[in-house]
């Protein structure tokens, strides 16, 4: 319980005083504080009440937990017996005594006699009307600027037995009536946060997730969303209501409506609609035009009445006229609270109960709210403690019983404050209560009591000393930011901003409500709805970790391995040298047992709960860390702040932790969190970028035997070496055997030699050395290894130094390799550079030429290789090469291509026709010739005649003279060429093929001058194809579809049959 | 009376940017395809009602922005998933590589508690375009698949609906199978099942 209002006067009427008989029998309180009492004899006093704002602890006030003043005397007194509690805050007794507080000389402006006492008191204040119930009338008066009443009109013709006003004007509407003249009303600040309850989705978590179809709430509409400037004076008679409509000063309309039962409440909810409680107890919505009514229906209710089904059905107590009937509206228009049969319900803009309330409610949200017909203090008879009134006075509910006051939240119903009245008899009976948003008046039938509000933030100041956090936010949420106080420790925001706003000054002690709220959940071990706020309230890592719960701390602070596996020795300082003295230790026997992972230490099923909470926590954290620290995505929106790596390291409980700190507590503890309860998720944690301790996750792991998670760790962090290391380990140190001759055993099912190779395939040019370093052992196990590393088309092995990994192959002698190496690069990888050429050129050239020459000849096709050294190599062979005739020739046809590369064509003729005996061969070599250059081609395919005559040798001229490959050579020049002695009877052959050449040309050449002629007469025959089609249209002719003629500018169009129509008609036919 | 409930299946699209995400979801469930690229933001779900094996499911289908790469999505989103859908772009080799990583940070976000038995299934889309611009072979994406535990591997075409429809019935069933040993299985999970009431039953007696 806190203080949140203070009993501060009671009002001195001296007529009451002077006549102990008298009796108060109305009040009414108007908006600038003018109070209107109407006493038993008839007479209608009106006060002046304070127009300054009062306020019961002004911001100099200190809290003082020992003792909680009271009215003038302080008797309200902590209960000394919890004084020295520590945690749990003592329950505090606050104690009104009417007789003892101090006496207010309120200013009586007027007195005023009727006929018979006011038994209702309402106003119409923007047309400057007081009404007045008095004897089953009602008296409609005008108040004058000198404060008199002026009789205005007079309804009698019923019996009226309740009124009601209601003016729905602008607040702002310009007005010179009495009731709002004075500089304070208009200064009035509001109390309430007009956005508080329009943020449903703005939490960190789904900041950016956008539903489709969010399910609309009643709650998001006010129930007067446009005022309709008029005022509303309705008068109830048994079942008749008369409703008076003004629209702003102007009478407008009195309608009558008849109801099926007796009226007992009325209240306004907008200008169309009336709430009506009925003697039944029963509430309705009727519109104020037509009078049409709405049973607003409570079926849930049976369930929660307090009143038990069997008392219900006695004759005597089964009826609820006997219950108090309310309604209002909450001060944000958004709500109708209507209480009936003890049960307060809330109710949205469609007439349902509030059921979604946003998050932050949700958790101790109450709807509907029993209220007890009796008071739970023992002070007074049975008939003062009973339910006298309920009110609402922002932001909490006022219950007023006989015997006590008490003060409960709307949200939850949360006992906030109880008044006790020691002495019910002094208090006098309850009448009414008025409220402004000045103070409150308890008027009962022999006095008045005014009551102050407290200051909001020493209500919070209370609330937080009691470590009350959900009645401390429900406040906070709904007060107007600019009504706050900044204390030091919201300066956040503006030492990193440099300007805050009042919302955002609200948002931060919101915070750090929040998070304090959080640690009490955390501590009553209800860790989800901790973690849950942690996260949206963006909690440092530090402060959530250090606030764990003892045994969470034990367990991430010890060694959750430590029992299961062997620690590390004493005297290894060194944690790099500890971690690699476990590598050299691992034997083939743990080896063996290495997927046989040790569990995790056996925690129990709440602990792994709570580690589980504490992992959301962090894998939420470290993503909103991250994307801080990314370049791309550095800010994010979360409640109305953009968060920067700035700004959020200042909302930061140590100041100097930086972003990366906080990811390296994060990850450190999420890794160790996963020990604890998940050592799958190891795997997929270490794979990811990670800040966690190097040294950490090696120990623990290799501890654990996690080496798949270790090397993934390694890789990671770009600890090749270390890696490869512990994978050779792995697969080669086996008590000297190697794992690939022993497929069944554990051993090579875990950690054969294939994850070393994947690992070496995943690295990347710049770790060549370590590539060349690792790979040997692997290649000479199996030179297949090589192709898997070095070849396997993956990008990191295309973008290895080739010339490095050749220099690699030739290093260790391995030629097989180094030629298939030397394929892949040249025929795979298309780099034909001269030194991958010519290398493998050589290893053929040096190997069997058989087998290699065709090889060769591809090789040579590229034309990227050292041709000289080429020819010289050949020599050489030659020479090798004597009495394999086969050979010998192999050698000389591998010497054409370097020739003719390096223009010796002579050479090249000279080896076809004199060693090889090749004419066929000489011509074929004169033509590749000529593809290069035809000029060339054909002065070497000249120099071939030439040779052949000048050796004399007739048959091999006349073999190449009738080549057919040659019927290009002009006869002419050809015959030039030729001796004038040679007889024609050798020619004829050469002669008969020319002719036939010729004479083939000319026949070709005819037909497809006929050809051509054919071609010419379609052409012509399509032209005047064309030319025929046409349609004559004359004045007479007319459009076959509208029958109507076609005028000059009309649109034609042609259909399939020919028949012109308009272009509209033809899209009709269509 | 029969009691039939209808299982809500949580899926979520994973992937790199512009791989298709989108578009796939809008095949499958509207069999729509739109040539225009529009980034998503934040997520997405649209619900697809199925029916399995006789059992009436929700496909609840939650598209995410795959340029942020989880970062601006909270827990919740990932919590109670029954299936994770990795997509990969055919054309573009860097989306493959990056589906290990897509997976691994699943698994954290989604603090699964069985990461080798949670459904994946891989999806290598864009298969309409020219097979000279296919950067990643099928044969490749089946290994990269059987490696990570022999997850279901298909290829498709947003655009061109081919295969869709068969890739989504096998994440449907994942998701089921999924959803139900979660039922059956230890009541510890951070999965949160929902049902919705199909038909009011009544008791019997």
């Amino acid at each position: 319980m806190i203080e949140a209002i203070v009993p501060a006067s009671s009002l001195k009427i001296s007529e009451l005083s002077d006549n102990p008989s008298l009796k108060i029998t109305a009040s009414g309180l108007s908006s600038n504080n003018q109070l209107y009492i109407g006493l038993s004899d008839g007479r209608l006093l009106l006060y002046q009440l304070p127009t300054k704002p009062e306020i019961a602890h002004e911001r100099s006030h200190e809290y003082d937990s020992s003792l909680v003043s009271s009215g003038a005397d302080g008797s309200q007194l902590r209960n000394s017996a919890e004084q020295n509690e520590q945690d749990t805050p003592p329950q505090r007794r606050y104690i009104f005594e009417p007789s003892k507080i101090e006496e207010e000389e309120a200013t009586l402006i007027n007195s005023f006699q009727l006929q018979s006492p006011a038994t209702q008191i309402q106003f119409l204040e923007y047309i400057n009307y007081v009404i007045l119930l008095t004897n089953k009338s009602v008296e409609v008066y005008t108040l004058t600027t000198q404060h008199d009443l002026r009789l205005v009109d007079e309804f009698d013709e019923f019996k009226f037995n309740l009124i009601r006003t209601w003016t729905d004007t602008n607040p702002g509407f310009e007005s010179s009536s009495p009731f709002t003249d004075g500089p304070d009303v208009r200064e009035r600040v509001r109390e309430e946060d007009s956005e508080y309850d329009n943020q449903d989705d703005d939490s960190i978590s789904l900041a950016t997730v956008k539903f489709q179809n969010r399910p609309a709430t009643g709650t998001d509409k006010k129930f007067a969303e446009e005022r309709s400037n008029c005022s509303f004076l309705c008068i109830a008679s048994k079942k008749y209501l008369v409703i008076l409509r003004w629209r702003l000063r102007a009478f407008e309309t009195k309608s009558e409506f008849k109801l099926q039962e007796r009226v007992t409440f009325l209240e306004f909810l907008n200008s169309e609609t009336l709430i009506v409680a009925f003697e039944g107890g029963e509430f309705a919505k009727m519109n104020t035009y037509t009078g049409q009514q709405t049973p607003i229906q409570f079926q849930f209710l049976s369930g929660i009445s307090p009143q038990s089904q069997l008392s219900r059905s006695s004759f005597f107590f089964g009826s609820s006229t006997g219950y108090l009937s309310e309604a209002f509206k909450t001060t944000n228009d958004k709500q109708l609270v209507i209480l009936k049969d003890n049960n307060l319900i809330k109710l949205n803009n469609n007439m349902e109960p509030i059921t979604f309330v946003r998050s932050r409610h949700s958790i101790d949200f109450k709807n509907p709210l029993a209220v007890s017909q009796f008071s739970s203090s023992n002070l007074g008879s049975s008939s003062q403690k009973k339910l006298k009134a309920l009110k609402y006075w922002f932001p909490y509910l006022v219950i007023v019983y006989g015997n006590c006051i008490e003060l409960r939240s709307l949200e939850n119903f949360g006992l906030i404050q109880q008044l006790d009245v020691p002495d019910p008899k002094q208090l006098g009976n309850v009448i009414d209560v008025q409220l402004n948003w000045r103070n409150l008046l308890l008027v009962t039938n022999s006095g008045v009591y005014k009551f102050l509000k407290s200051d909001y933030n020493y209500q919070l100041k209370q609330f937080e000393d009691d470590k009350d956090y959900n009645n401390a936010i429900n406040l906070l949420e709904k007060l107007n930011p600019i009504i706050l106080e900044e204390g030091e420790e919201d300066n956040t925001i503006q030492t990193v901003e440099h300007s805050h706003s009042a919302r955002q000054l609200k948002f931060m002690k919101l915070r750090k409500l929040q998070l304090l709220k959080a640690l009490t959940l955390m501590t009553a071990e209800k860790f989800e709805q901790a973690v849950k706020l942690f996260i949206e309230f963006m909690a440092s890592p530090s402060f959530v970790l250090g606030h764990l719960p003892e045994r969470a701390k034990v367990l991430l602070s010890e060694d959750p391995i430590k029992s299961s596996s062997q620690s590390p020795k004493e005297g290894s300082p060194e944690p790099k040298e500890a971690a690699k003295a476990i590598i050299s230790s691992i034997n083939a026997a743990e080896l063996a047992t290495s997927k046989k992972r040790s569990s995790p230490s056996r925690i129990k099923r709440k602990e792994e709960r709570m580690i589980n909470e504490i992992i959301t926590y962090l894998t939420d954290t470290r993503r909103k860390l991250t994307r801080l620290l990314d370049p791309d995505q550095p800010k994010f929106q979360w409640h109305g702040y953009t968060i920067s790596l700035a700004l959020y390291e200042e909302l930061q409980t140590e100041p100097d932790f930086s972003a990366v700190d906080n990811l390296k507590l994060i990850d450190n503890n999420l890794f160790k969190c996963y020990l604890l309860t998940n050592l799958r998720m190891i795997g997929p944690f270490l794979r990811i970028p990670n800040y966690c301790d190097f040294e950490l996750v090696e120990k623990k792991c290799l501890r654990l035997k996690m080496h798949s998670e270790l090397i993934d760790f390694y890789y990671i962090r770009g600890a090749h070496e270390k890696a490869l290391e512990l994978l050779e380990k792995l697969c080669f140190d086996s008590d000297g055997r190697d794992n690939m001759d022993d497929r069944n055993s554990s051993l090579s099912m875990l950690f054969n030699v294939e994850y070393m190779v994947r690992y070496l395939q995943k690295l990347g040019n710049e770790h060549l050395a370590l590539i060349l370093k690792y790979s040997r052992k692997l290649i000479e196990l199996d030179a297949g290894y090589f192709k898997m590393i070095f070849m396997n088309n993956s990008n990191e092995s295309e973008g290895l130094d080739r010339t490095e990994v050749l220099a690699y192959t030739i290093e260790h002698d391995w030629i097989p390799i180094e030629t298939a190496y030397l394929n892949y690069v040249i025929f795979e990888l298309d780099d034909t550079g001269e030194l991958f050429v010519n290398s493998l050129l050589w290893l053929y050239l040096e190997g069997d030429l058989t087998e290699s020459y065709s090889k060769i000849i591809d090789l040579y096709g590229l034309g990227n290789y050292d041709f000289r050294k080429t020819l010289k190599k050949l020599d050489t062979l030659k020479g090798e090469e004597n009495g394999d005739e086969a050979r010998k020739d192999m050698i000389l046809k591998l010497k054409i291509d370097p020739l003719r590369r390096l223009k010796r064509h002579h050479d090249a003729i000279r080896i076809f026709l004199e060693e090889l005996k090749d004419n066929r061969g000489a011509i074929g070599y004169c033509l590749e010739v000529k593809k290069d250059s035809p000029d060339e081609g054909i002065d070497l395919i000249y120099y071939l005649l030439q040779t052949h005559l000048s050796q004399g040798n007739m048959q091999l001229m006349m073999q190449m003279l009738s080549d057919p490959r040659l019927t290009f050579l002009d006869p002419v020049a050809v015959a030039e060429r030729l001796p004038d002695a040679i007889p024609l009877k050798i020619l004829t052959p050469f002669l008969e093929m020319n002719l036939r050449n010729v004479n083939s040309a000319v026949k070709s050449s005819t037909l497809e001058s006929e050809l051509l002629k054919v071609r010419l007469i379609d052409a012509r025959y399509d032209k005047l194809q064309l030319e025929k089609q046409h349609y004559r249209i004359t004045a007479d002719s007319r459009c076959p579809v509208c029958g109507e003629s076609f005028g000059a500018t009309s649109i034609l169009s042609l259909l399939p049959d020919g028949t012109v129509v308009h272009y509209r008609c033809s899209r009709n036919i269509e | 009376m029969s009691n039939r409930r209808k299982t809500i299946l949580k899926v979520i699209i994973l992937g790199d940017s512009g791989v298709g995400k989108t578009s796939l979801m809008q095949q499958f469930i509207n069999g729509k395809f739109s040539q225009q690229y529009k980034a998503t933001i934040g997520a997405d779900f649209l619900p697809k009602d199925m029916t399995i094996d006789d059992k009436q499911v929700t496909m609840q289908i939650w598209d995410t922005a795959g340029q942020e790469r989880f970062q601006s999505l909270g827990v919740a989103f990932y919590r109670g998933s029954d299936c994770c859908v990795l997509v990969f772009d055919v054309t573009n080799t860097k989306s493959f590589e990056n589906l290990q990583s897509w997976r691994d940070e699943f698994l954290i976000q989604a603090n699964i508690k069985d990461p080798d038995n949670f459904p994946f299934v891989v999806i290598g889309n864009k298969i309409d375009v020219e097979e000279n611009k296919r950067m990643v072979s099928a044969k490749k994406a089946q290994a990269l698949c059987a490696s990570l535990g022999n997850l279901p591997y298909f290829e498709t075409s947003a655009k061109e609906a081919v295969n869709v429809e068969q890739a989504f019935d096998v994440v449907a069933r994942c998701a089921l199978q999924q959803e139900e040993s979660l039922e059956y299985s230890d009541d510890y999970t951070d999965a949160v099942n929902i049902h919705v009431d199909g038909d009011n039953s009544t008791c019997g007696c």
